[in-house]
């Protein structure tokens, strides 16, 4: 319990520093927000003036201590493409972004520790297993969106090729299906080699000659023994695969036209969009360290070493 | 003479290297009759442990044993597996070298004493019972609180002890230990041999002691064996085995030993120890004998009984003068 507190506590700081560095990282971008919003008709002291009513003079950390307060408030600035607020612009867009990453991590957690476990299964799969999981893992996502969309949308006609849907969930989701196959693919043949190697390390243990010497069956020994042991690397790859996902959804939401915040983070950084830009990259960074703070409470669960370790 | 529990004879196993077979351990001829206690001793590499392995089985699927085990009349090495893991635990039980390693570190300590018991068909609540009262009489008094607790949390005596109630839980008619105090320190070492001794004479259980350790293996057995690459040399009751050996390579390992108070200098053996693997069709210490001949490096020896003994060498009626002047040095 004082474990998992540490472990969430140590996601809040995390998450504060991170967001500073972020909002470090764009305020020294170049492009001055105060330009693009004057226009460019506007003399140097009209900017300047602007600049002043925005507070884009003051130090950056005061500037990141008030825009901390406001967003916690609700208040994401306001968006200069769509003149809308930030928060009301990203709200529908979150919905169909968390889907494809949650639809793409089950293909990963389904297929990848499925195809990891294959070998312990099948030993004449192992070899097969590795080829295809290398394969897999050298696959970039925008690769993989094209192929897919190629072959099982323009000639297979199996899904539609760009574009999002409106209607039900299951219509939503034969619409992200080809989008999270390409998200997932390289995590997919990434978490197989993990699980594979894990499993593979752990049935050589010796406590696992123990199990055997005390008369208990090969599927006992292989779920309380093997499994358990193995899924402990399994689990921290598998966080840091759903937090990737989240940034990877930029590219796979742009090569598929969906329109989650991954495709309005692009073009709000093509649109000099601070506030909008600021917002989302603060919600990866959120997305980020939630997933892997979930990991590492599983791990805290899985693992009685790491509970001990610090009230010892 | 009692009844035979466990019966080796010309026992081996050879495992794939590389795409060959190849032996780690070449013959081994034993028998251990219920109650009594043996010792394994032998360098590291000698195949005292991968004895221990092809005794439960506890072999992979392609490492190929040879020869016959038979345990209370039956061929171990027949079995199927259904058989072998009533064979596992509740015939024969076994403790080992490092009881860190042989635990499973995020399963609880009453995880693994109860495992054995439940997958035998013990109800959870006879088990538990029954748990409690084997860790007390290995002293361990608050049992409760340590099957709660996870195996980091316990010193490496703790930890063996554990193993041991585990392996008597099943109450098993052999316990194999293998270099059960090898990993623990020098005090722990004599309460852990105690607690097995204790073990054994209040169970009538048969021992099978494997070590390096010829002090320890002589303290706690009635008869030791004496391995080397692979093949048992020589048996001995564990009194006169010191004193009496016969076999030159246990005459050259009992002059090789430091003992405490003697000035005299540690003899050594010449050459190198060599694996199971790299002796040839001879006898297994030829390379190293000062005895051999020719004879010795083509055919291996049998065991055969001299005064008491048993003793694996060709020219055993002729080296005993020899033997005997080797010996006057210790």
């Amino acid at each position: 319990m004082k474990e998992a507190l540490r472990v969430v506590g140590r996601g809040l700081i995390t998450l504060l520093v991170a967001s500073f560095v972020i909002y470090l990282a764009l305020s020294l971008a170049p492009g001055d927000p105060a330009t693009a919003l004057a226009g460019n008709r506007a003399t140097p002291e009209q900017v300047e003036t602007l600049r002043q009513e925005l507070g884009l003079d003051r130090p950056v950390v005061v500037r990141y201590a008030a825009w901390l307060a406001a967003s916690l408030h609700g208040d994401l600035g306001r968006s200069l493409q769509f003149r809308q607020d930030t928060a009301s612009l990203i709200e529908p867009r979150l919905g169909v972004t968390f889907l494809l990453v949650g639809y793409a991590f089950l293909l990963i957690l389904v297929f990848g520790i499925g195809l990891g476990l294959l070998p312990s299964v099948r030993s004449w799969l192992s070899w097969p297993v590795v080829v295809v999981t290398a394969l897999g893992i050298s696959i970039p996502a925008f690769v993989a969106a094209m192929i897919l969309i190629q072959v099982f949308a323009l000639n297979l006609g199996w899904f539609p090729v760009l574009g999002t849907s409106n209607g039900d969930l299951r219509d939503q989701l034969w619409h992200l299906t080809l989008p999270a196959i390409a998200l997932a693919i390289s995590w997919v043949a990434y978490v197989g080699q993990i699980t594979r190697a894990s499993v593979r390390e752990q049935a050589g243990k010796e406590h696992v000659d123990t199990a055997r010497g005390r008369g208990l069956a090969p599927r006992a020994i292989f779920s309380k023994h093997v499994l358990r042991n193995a899924a402990i690397p399994i689990i921290t790859i598998s966080g840091l695969a759903l937090a990737a996902l989240v940034a990877g959804s930029i590219v796979v939401e742009t090569a598929f036209g969906i329109g989650g915040i991954g495709s309005l983070l692009v073009t709000s950084v093509l649109a000099k969009d601070y506030d909008v830009v600021l917002a989302i990259s603060m919600i990866f960074v959120l997305a980020f360290v939630v997933a892997t703070t979930v990991a590492d409470l599983a791990l805290v669960a899985l693992d009685p070493r790491l509970r001990s370790k610090m009230s010892a | 003479m009692t009844e035979t529990l466990l019966e080796l004879q010309h026992t081996g196993l050879d495992i794939p290297v590389g795409g060959r077979l190849l032996p780690v351990v070449h013959d081994v001829t034993l028998t251990i009759a219920r109650g009594e206690s043996v010792g394994l001793v032998g360098e590291s590499g000698s195949g005292k442990s991968m004895t221990a392995r092809t005794i439960m089985r506890l072999t992979r699927h392609d490492w190929r044993p040879r020869g016959a085990v038979r345990f209370a009349g039956e061929d171990v090495l027949a079995m199927g597996s259904r058989r072998l893991r009533q064979l596992r635990g509740a015939e024969i039980g076994m403790i080992y070298q490092d009881p860190r390693a042989h635990t499973n570190p995020v399963r609880t300590n009453g995880d693994s004493l109860l495992e054995g018991m439940l997958a035998a068909g013990v109800p959870r609540q006879e088990a538990t019972e029954r748990a409690l009262g084997l860790l007390a009489s290995v002293g361990i008094p608050d049992g409760v609180r340590r099957m709660a607790q996870y195996p980091h949390q316990l010193s490496g005596g703790l930890l063996q002890r554990i193993m041991i109630a585990a392996a008597m839980s099943m109450q098993p008619q052999l316990l194999i230990a293998d270099e059960p105090t090898t990993a623990l320190d020098v005090t722990t070492q004599e309460e852990v041999m105690a607690i097995i001794g204790e073990q054994r004479t209040e169970r009538g259980l048969s021992l099978l002691v494997i070590t390096h350790d010829l002090d320890l293996a002589a303290a706690v057995t009635d008869r030791i064996a004496v391995m080397y690459a692979g093949a048992v040399l020589e048996v001995a009751p564990s009194r006169s085995l010191h004193r009496e050996a016969r076999h030159p390579y246990t005459v050259a390992l009992m002059t090789s030993r430091p003992a405490l108070g003697s000035r005299r200098r540690i003899q050594t053996i010449p050459g190198r120890p060599v694996s199971a693997f790299e002796v040839g069709e001879g006898c297994v210490f030829a390379a190293r004998c000062p005895f051999a001949v020719d004879h010795c490096r083509t055919e291996r020896p049998e065991l055969r009984e001299v005064d008491g003994h048993q003793v694996a060498c060709h020219r055993i009626d002729e080296i005993g003068d020899e033997i005997d002047a080797l010996r006057g040095e210790l």
